[in-house]
């Protein structure tokens, strides 16, 4: 066990924040869209390269969580989680990623070419016309859209675990990034704000909301990172299930206590609060993925319960690959 | 201790929910709150209210009113809450804002104001929050200084919901320097189109509410405006916002889209789900511990009583309903929440502000420590 990073690893997150500073956001008059530039960016810098034999995923959790912590709309974590790991070639433009028979609203859909779909056993990846998405009208930072429907035949095939639990850490990653961002503002903003002739931050009752949050946000921090790298099927569930209840309550709690100026565009919380709410929303969200994790650490008591009718119908995919958290196997 | 209505308050109820089935707009009904609080529409509907008398029923006669209990005021406000309060921002003009007027207001100010609310034509905004006199309200800026037989207001008002399209703003400005601040606030009713009022949108990332910075340059308001005595104006205002703590059953509305999303939840098959009953159940009691705690106050309020922190019980246990029906709402429709004027999008960003629109959440759970639970005062 070691918590600190290495070398390589303290090099990777100055490159990362480097990058992030450099960029400016791009002007968000309008609907919102992906940062092309700080994805070629990242790109540039070799931070997109596929992932060799042995790596763990630390790296791509590491990315995903600094540019979702800077309030950036790149759509990396997919792309590290799921592309390096699994295509020969990472695309170039975003995937939008979601679970067969659902009609939601997408992250990223209006620009993405690839679409991945989970169905029951295996997930599969179309290549499909991002011209053809139908935009969402929506207001959670994100661009949402509802993709082309997928035709023809796929460009890729994995079992349906693999890719639900990158899918999972990418997105409990990107909360991670997130509710750090909406926490370290609050936390801020209350160090300063003044009422009664006293800071806020130094009421009591105040400290210990602020505190709470700090406690869950660590929390999901090394759930995160241990899943990834683990890349284990159990843990990147349960990893997400606890990182998309997080979200909500953060994202509640830091409105709540930034009073009304937390809610003006000037303030500029919402673009980590909302996108918390719409990442909660996720893949399902916590209940699903709450769902593939019982699956997975209580598989005897969830087997006996296939056997009661009601008792798998919320999970979607089946378990294709015992994990074993103890054991580490780097596939 | 009774808890049932009379066979009159029965009756009412069915025939004011035919008349709102009838009269209120189809797109108020879907309960998804708009940017515009339906100002032109409010001034529409709250005519043909008042033409029936339903406007202020609970004021005295002299005011326009029918003298009736307040029951028939609180079923009025339930059903209207419920149905997307078409009354627009005149909720508080009979609510808060009258009654005030019939407490504190100078004959002049009574015949000049009280008619036309009850007419249901007139549009308020409160002028009270600052940028940095928030919680700690007293701690305003905005000055009004005496100038003959004039006031001179100087200062800025903010988060002012309903100013773009309000006539008459219920101002809260100092009257004096040093001193106490609580003693040293007064009240002045000013027309917003005095010369130097300035009203600008701020722009949030709310949707369902608009609300607004007012500045107050050099505005010369005649003293006759000024309601109550010269630095007076806090115990006016303190027992005014009591009435609208409990006086806006946001309660009803939680519990309609809660109705509403149940629905949805069965449609879809989803409801066999004991956690989805689970959470619909504590949701609907806690709609309806709301509307009973908010019963009580009204009761006590209509003997003549002052304001208890029971008001504060009341409006914490109208927050926490309204959350609980938000996310009740997000765990039923998912990631379809996300789509702009949905019902659970709206039910989401309405349970947002429930907790800090008309005096923050936190600010109550401090006056029930030390008024309901008498804890001791703070360092
Ligand atoms: C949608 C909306 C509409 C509004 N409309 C109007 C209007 O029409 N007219 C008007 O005058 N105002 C209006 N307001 C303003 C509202 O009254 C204030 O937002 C509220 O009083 C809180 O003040 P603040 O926003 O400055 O928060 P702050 O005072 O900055 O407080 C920030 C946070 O700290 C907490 N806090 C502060 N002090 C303490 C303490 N001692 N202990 C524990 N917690 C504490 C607060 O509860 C809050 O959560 C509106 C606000 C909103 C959001």
């Amino acid at each position: 066990m070691d918590f600190t990073l290495n070398e390589r690893q303290l090099q990777l997150r100055s490159l990362i924040r480097g990058i992030l500073a450099q960029q400016e956001r791009p002007d968000k008059a309008g609907a919102p869209v992906f940062d092309a530039a700080l994805m070629a960016a990242l790109r540039s810098k070799g931070l997109y390269r596929k992932r060799a034999p042995g790596d763990d995923l630390l790296d791509a959790a590491m990315i995903t969580e600094e540019v979702s912590q800077a309030n950036r709309l790149a759509p990396v974590g997919l792309q590290l989680f799921l592309c390096a790991a699994l295509f020969d070639q990472i695309p170039q433009e975003p995937i939008a990623i979601q679970y067969e028979g659902s009609r939601v609203p997408l992250r990223y859909a209006a620009s993405a070419s690839t679409l991945v779909i989970l169905g029951d056993v295996e997930a599969n990846a179309y290549r499909v016309d991002p011209a053809k998405a139908e935009l969402a009208p929506s207001n959670y930072v994100y661009p949402l859209a509802y993709p082309a429907p997928a035709s023809g035949k796929p460009i890729g095939t994995w079992p349906v675990a693999v890719v639900r639990r990158r899918w999972q850490l990418a997105l409990a990653a990107e909360i991670v990034g997130a509710m750090s961002a909406a926490l370290a503002q609050v936390v801020s903003y209350l160090s300063d704000r003044k009422q009664f002739g006293k800071r806020i931050g130094s009421f009591q009752a105040v400290q210990h909301r602020l505190a709470e949050l700090a406690v869950s946000v660590e929390c999901a921090r090394l759930l995160v990172h241990e899943a990834a790298w683990r890349d284990d099927d159990a843990l990147a569930a349960s990893a997400a299930c606890y990182a998309a209840t997080a979200a909500r309550q953060v994202c509640l709690d830091a409105h709540q206590l930034s009073g009304a100026r937390g809610f003006t565009l000037e303030f500029k919380l919402y673009l980590s609060t909302l996108r918390l709410q719409a990442l909660s929303l996720e893949g399902r969200g916590a209940t699903q993925h709450g769902a593939c994790a019982a699956n997975e650490h209580w598989s005897v008591a969830m087997t006996q319960l296939l056997g009661c009718e009601a008792g798998n119908q919320s999970i979607q995919g089946g378990r294709t690959r015992r994990s074993e958290p103890s054991s580490h196997s780097p596939s | 201790m009774e808890f049932a209505w009379s066979e009159d308050e029965v009756e009412f109820r069915q025939t004011l929910r035919a008349f709102i089935r009838e009269h209120v707009r189809d797109e108020d009904q879907l309960l998804v709150p708009g940017e515009d609080p339906y100002s032109d529409s409010s001034i529409e509907f709250c005519r043909k209210l008042a033409a029936k008398g339903w406007l202020v029923p609970h004021w005295p006669k002299e005011y326009g009113g029918s003298d009736a209990s307040s029951w028939i005021f609180a079923i009025t406000s339930e059903e209207l809450w419920a149905a997307g309060e078409p009354r627009g921002s005149q909720y508080m003009n009979v609510n808060w804002i009258g009654p005030a007027i019939i407490a504190a207001g100078t004959p002049e100010q009574k015949a000049q104001h009280l008619g036309r609310i009850a007419s249901g034509d007139v549009l308020w905004c409160q002028g009270f929050s600052e940028l940095d006199a928030g919680s700690d309200l007293v701690a305003m800026q905005t000055f009004a200084k005496k100038d003959g037989d004039h006031y001179v207001v100087n200062g800025q008002k903010i988060w002012t919901s309903y100013a773009s399209k309000a006539e008459y703003c219920f101002l809260l400005a100092k009257t004096r320097q040093d001193g106490d601040p609580q003693h040293s606030i007064s009240i002045f009713l000013v027309p917003m189109n005095t010369p130097g009022v300035r009203v600008e949108v701020v722009p949030t990332m709310l949707d369902i509410h608009t609300v607004h910075r007012l500045t107050f340059e050099n505005v010369r308001v005649p003293a006759s405006c000024r309601m109550g005595a010269e630095n007076a104006g806090w115990p006016i205002v303190r027992d005014a916002l009591s009435d609208e703590r409990v006086g806006t059953p946001r309660y009803a509305r939680a519990e309609e889209v809660l109705n509403r999303v149940v629905e949805i939840a069965a449609e879809r098959g989803l409801f066999a789900d004991g956690r989805l009953q689970r959470m619909a159940s504590h949701a609907s009691a806690a709609c309806r511990a709301a509307r009973l705690l908010s019963y009580q106050v009204r009761q006590s309020r209509s003997k003549g009583a002052g304001a208890g922190p029971e008001a504060y019980i009341g409006r914490v246990a109208i927050v926490r309903a309204e959350r609980e029906v938000a996310e009740f709402a997000v765990e039923v429709v998912g990631e379809e929440s996300l789509l702009g004027g949905s019902l659970v999008d709206g039910e989401f960003r309405t349970a947002m502000i429930a907790g800090l629109g008309g005096g923050s959440y936190e600010m109550q759970l401090n006056l029930i420590a030390r008024l309901w639970l008498r804890l001791p005062k703070g360092a």
